[in-house]
């Protein structure tokens, strides 16, 4: 199974190149906003990121279930990378966002719901990090990290139902950006965007996968392994 | 245009910069395995690549 996952991976590498290609000129070939100008073209590097974000928190939770059920350390590598790649990509979400607010609302960081728990969903999965780079290896630290991952999961519908829970209150639009309500002119280039940065996500979640199995085999094998 | 071209620099480049840290930390770890005996692309010693059983802790295929 995790030959063929790293053999996937090449061809998921590849489409997400072909992606960027077309993501690229259709993001250049869309026109400006009306009210927001250009600066409105954040929107198709910015929302791409959240789905990968939430899949790879997901797919934490899923090797975390599968590691409890079967202990098998594949299950382990594969909440580990999950964890990883959704991080990065919650990082850019963290950061491209206050960009584009401080252009568009006038400020870096305003303490509405959406954006304090994506903050908190955030800090989660850098302390699940943390626990494993500290307790690296060991039966008791794999369950407890599976454990976490899966009840990690939990934010993550209140990440995306804020502005809902929050009655309309905060400063995010209230319906999820689809590309629904945007013309096609604008809705193309996004669409684009979520499957490049998916088939991204897919590439660098199974180079993540394969460089932690070299890892615990390096281990297995009496080397030395100062990065995990 | 300041903010838009901020905003594609920073994802873009942690994206490249993460893919570029990830292959090179994969080719790290293919030649200290060599270096340790270990045929990587078998999961078993260099010199008897094909002793490796299914499951066992050098092995990549479930």
């Amino acid at each position: 199974m995790e030959k063929r996952i790293v053999r996937v991976g090449h061809w998921f590498g590849a489409l997400a190149l072909l992606g960027l290609g077309l993501w690229t000129v259709l993001v250049i070939s869309a026109p400006p906003e009306r009210i927001q100008g250009v600066v409105q073209k954040i929107l198709y590097v910015h929302v791409p990121c959240v789905p990968p974000a939430y899949l790879g928190f997901i797919l934490t939770a899923i090797g975390g279930l599968g590691y409890l059920r079967t202990r098998r350390a594949a299950w382990d590598r594969l909440a580990l990378a999950g964890a990883e790649v959704g991080i990065v990509f919650c990082t850019l979400i963290v950061v491209s966002g206050p960009i584009w607010a401080k252009a568009v609302w006038g400020h870096w960081w305003v303490w509405d719901l959406r954006l304090t728990m994506t903050l908190v969903l955030w800090f989660l999965y850098v302390a699940y990090l943390f626990i494993r780079a500290l307790a690296f290896g060991s039966d008791t630290a794999r369950t407890f990290a599976a454990v976490y991952g899966i009840a990690g999961t939990a934010v993550i519908p209140f990440v995306h139902y804020a502005v809902r829970l929050a009655g309309g209150s905060a400063m995010h639009p209230s319906t999820p950006a689809s590309g629904g309500t945007l013309p096609a002119s604008m809705a193309y280039p996004l669409l684009a965007g979520l499957g490049t940065f998916l088939l991204v996500f897919l590439y660098l979640l199974t180079r993540r996968f394969e460089v932690a199995g070299l890892e615990s085999r390096l281990l297995e094998a009496g080397g030395s392994s100062e990065d995990h | 245009m300041g903010y838009l071209l901020a905003a594609y620099a920073v994802v873009l480049g942690t994206l490249s910069g993460y893919a570029v840290r990830l292959a090179r930390r994969r080719r790290a770890l293919l030649a200290e395995l060599t270096h340790a005996g270990h045929d990587p692309r078998h999961g078993g010693d260099l010199a008897s690549p094909r002793e490796a059983e299914p499951g066992s802790p050098g092995e990549i295929s479930s």
